[in-house]
């Protein structure tokens, strides 16, 4: 037996409407506008640093809804996009070619199985610093690697070969994220537990982490701040405490 | 003369054979259906000798280290390996079933042979078209119709008989074992709606919440979409989940019989 993924915490900044943000201008809260997230994929921060059971589902049910109603809002019949540019989708035409096309020496299922090797055994359940730096630079080789995959079906039909390879280079630089993260937190807090920081630092890391995956290994980190208190003034605010159950 | 060969195109060749590695441990042969549509060339059988050590127990366990480690274009479809999807139904030696609720061992130790769901159209290896298949499913509205509007302070409540009932029907994962298993269902696919769509409408036909039990029934009431049944049990048979279709569909025959006499 061992332990399996159940649910992804954290995902793309939302606010409570859908609506995704990243801080620009001082502003934590920043709406980009057009760009909206709900379910397992966002993160609105109704859950904490610890999702708890069957939580996930109300979350996709309430802020599904949210989402809706936010679009019905803002969105009138009739308005138009804004202009595309011409080179729109060049991007990902060029991608599904390179992949489609890859003729390097490496199997997608080897790189992958290497991946989750390094997840399963340094990004543990039970983590510690040296764990974390460890996992994060033998990441970093076999995500390199990536640039020599190679996919042997080339067909346009059903071609589960290049999906997985696509979703490789997704999960590449989630694993990125999820490892580097994990080692710039200092501390023990929700499903985050740090053996060399068993203790929550409410002082220091009470902050959401914004990441941005430059590369294999490379990431920069930006902080943003968590809300604390509630929409109306029907209940009062309680402060994070301890759990001790 | 009637001819009851198969048609040119649809043949199966003899395909490749992938050794087993020399000192491999424990041998498996897996006898795989392979076609790719775009090569214009007829379907064949491929044969893997997998050493099974290091390997999952599973038929799909089997599949993905070939998938990995021997021929990375087999194409099928998966994705819960633990049968809740419904993704990975095929005929393992003869049997509609689920490829992750499939163990080796329970398949005796002779060669494994997998094909697609049976007499649907192919559209890579082991993957069929499903696409008439979901059309009847969403053709029996699998959705609450009620014209009362819900309590305005929560939701419309069942009690738990009234759940217990739709229980076992609601628990159907859609993989199409059932209709592909059914003789009644190959040979009138286009009319019939077959098992699972069947089932699913019996699940809304109890539901106590729901409103249109009347409309439901008057939409089955024809010779093709529910009579086609010839209480043959295949379905039954192969159901991974152990739900009764068969008996589902029974039921609906005998709620149309009750309401007109
Ligand atoms: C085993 C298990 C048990 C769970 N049990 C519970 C529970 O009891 N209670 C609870 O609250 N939560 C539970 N969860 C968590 C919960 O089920 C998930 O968080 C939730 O279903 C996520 O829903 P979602 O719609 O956000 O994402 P998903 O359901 O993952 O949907 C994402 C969709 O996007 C599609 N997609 C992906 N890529 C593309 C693309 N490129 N283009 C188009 N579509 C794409 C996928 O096919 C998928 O349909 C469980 C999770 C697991 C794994
Ligand atoms: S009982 Fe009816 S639906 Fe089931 S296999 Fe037989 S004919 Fe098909
Ligand atoms: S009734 Fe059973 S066999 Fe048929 S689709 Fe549902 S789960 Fe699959
Ligand atoms: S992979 Fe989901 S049912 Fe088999």
């Amino acid at each position: 037996m061992q332990p399996t993924v159940h649910y992804n915490m954290g995902g793309v900044p939302c606010n409570f409407h859908g609506e995704v943000v990243a801080p620009r201008g001082g502003d934590p809260d920043a709406v980009v506008p057009g760009l909206m997230a709900v379910g397992e994929a966002a993160c609105v921060s109704v859950h904490g640093a610890n999702r708890l059971g069957s939580n996930s589902l109300l979350d996709l049910v309430v802020f599904g809804r949210q989402a809706a109603r936010r679009c019905a809002e803002l969105q009138r019949p009739g308005m138009r996009h804004a202009p595309l540019p011409g080179d729109a989708g060049e991007l990902a035409v060029s991608r599904l070619d390179r992949l489609r096309n890859a003729q390097g020496s490496r199997p997608t299922a080897a790189i992958r199985l290497e991946m989750q090797k390094i997840m399963q055994m340094d990004a543990a359940v039970f983590r510690t610093g040296e764990s974390l730096e460890e996992g994060a630079r033998k990441l970093a080789q076999t995500f390199e690697s990536f640039a020599d995959v190679r996919v042997s079906d080339r067909s346009l039909i059903w071609n589960t070969d290049l999906v997985e390879t696509m979703e490789l280079e997704n999960l590449l630089l989630q694993a990125t994220a999820t490892i580097q993260s994990a080692a710039n937190r200092t501390e023990s807090r929700g499903a985050h537990a740090r053996e060399d920081f068993p203790q929550r630092d409410d002082e220091h890391c009470l902050r959401h982490t914004l990441v941005w995956v430059e590369g294999p290994g490379r990431v920069r980190f930006d902080y943003r701040p968590v809300h604390l208190n509630t929409l109306t003034d029907e209940v009062q605010t309680i402060p994070p405490k301890a759990r001790t159950y | 003369m009637a001819d009851f060969r198969l048609p040119a195109n649809s043949r199966i060749r003899q395909g490749k054979t992938h050794r087993a590695p020399a000192g491999a441990g424990k041998v498996r042969v897996l006898r795989i259906y392979r076609f790719d549509p775009t090569s214009g060339e007829n379907p064949r059988v491929d044969t893997f000798e997998l050493d099974v050590a290091g390997c999952g127990p599973m038929v799909l366990d089997a599949l993905i280290q070939i998938k990995g480690t021997i021929d990375s274009s087999l194409t099928f479809r998966r994705s819960c390996r633990e049968g809740i999807c419904g993704s990975c139904a095929m005929n393992i030696d003869g049997l509609n079933r689920l490829a992750c609720t499939t163990a080796m061992e329970d398949l005796g130790g002779g060669d494994i042979r997998i094909y697609p769901l049976p007499h649907m159209p192919v559209v890579k290896d082991l993957v069929p078209d499903l696409t008439n298949f979901y059309a009847q499913y969403a053709s029996v509205k699998p959705w609450l119709v009620a014209q009362t509007p819900p309590p305005p302070d929560g939701e419309r409540l069942q009690s738990k008989a009234e759940q217990e009932k739709i229980d076992r029907p609601a628990a159907c994962i859609l993989c199409a074992c059932c209709s592909t298993a059914c003789p009644s269902y190959w040979w009138n696919s286009d009319r019939f709606l077959g098992p699972a769509a069947l089932l699913a409408a019996y699940r809304w036909i109890i539901d106590s919440r729901d409103e249109a039990t009347g409309e439901r029934l008057d939409a089955l009431e024809d010779p093709f979409r529910l009579y086609r049944c010839h209480t043959i049990m295949n379905c039954t048979d192969v159901c991974p989940k152990d739900l009764n279709p068969a008996k589902a569909i029974a039921e609906i025959k005998r709620m149309l019989v009750e309401r007109t006499s």
